[in-house]
């Protein structure tokens, strides 16, 4: 029995992880209208792609955190309100770009992301038993 | 000097269950990966198949002459899979785990207790 199932089930809790903090940000902007850089433009729902990791020899290796990624405007449409008092609206038409975060959408994934997070610890458990009961094969 | 078919054959089972918890591990990791597909660890075919060959030829039958146990790693075809192409079921794959985990359990009580025969075995016996 070896620790690499521990690990196996590390880099899933890390990637659930990243999952809640992307959906977290997402929620906390969720009214955005400006960007990182200061600059008026509504803020762009972020979810960190996964890739499960497979080393040459076919051994398994968990679950790897690719980059975090932007939805766009073209993949997931931008909501628009009528706000002519605001200030990131446009100064011609009143019209207010707000972010393309749907807070439904965003509380299902937080409980899947909860889950999954559960399940990795779940799999740690069992990992730990398993490797306490090989230690006990050594104890007479 | 004291290993014998039995002690082979729990050996190979542990190793077999082992990889067979880190497939799982490994599934559970990947419960939100796009296309993922869950692996399973099959040992139990090649476990018998060194078991009879140790039987039809107990003098060759040392730990010396039994190479690892081949572990076969297939893909498991247990659900139709979600839009994304993950094919996990994360509840079954749940269970199977603790299944194995018993199993596992219950393999190194049972070495446990053919160590201790042993140990009485050469501690308790008349000098």
């Amino acid at each position: 029995m070896s620790i690499t199932s521990l690990r196996i089930s590390g880099s899933g809790l890390t990637a659930e992880r990243a999952r809640l903090d992307a959906i977290s940000r997402n929620i906390a902007n969720v009214e955005t209208t400006r960007r990182a850089d200061g600059q008026p433009g509504p803020y762009l729902r972020q979810y960190v792609p996964f890739e499960a990791i497979t080393s040459e020899n076919g051994q398994l290796g968990g679950v790897k955190l690719l980059e975090t990624k932007e939805f766009s405007k073209e993949d997931k449409a931008l909501k628009e309100v009528l706000m002519p008092g605001h200030r990131d609206a446009d100064p011609r038409t009143g019209i207010l770009k707000l972010p393309n975060v749907d807070i439904i959408e965003e509380m299902v994934d937080m409980i899947a992301a909860t889950r999954a997070y559960e399940a990795n610890i779940g799999a740690a458990n069992a990992t730990k038993s398993m490797i306490a009961h090989a230690i006990e094969l050594g104890r007479l | 000097m004291f290993e014998t078919r039995t002690d082979i054959v729990i050996r190979g089972a542990l190793n077999g269950m082992a990889t067979r918890h880190r497939a799982f591990t490994d599934a559970v990791a990947n419960a939100e990966t796009p296309g993922f597909v869950p692996k399973t660890v099959e040992f139990e075919e090649q476990l018998r198949t060194v078991r009879d060959a140790m039987l039809a030829d107990p003098l060759n039958a040392s730990a010396a002459s039994q190479p690892p146990l081949p572990l076969t790693l297939k893909e498991s075809a247990q659900t139709e899979g979600r839009a994304d192409g993950n094919k996990l079921s994360i509840d079954q794959q749940v269970v199977e785990m603790e299944i194995n985990k018993l199993s596992y359990q219950a393999l190194t009580q049972a070495a446990r207790m053919r160590d201790e025969i042993l140990h009485s075995v050469i501690t308790e016996s008349p000098r």
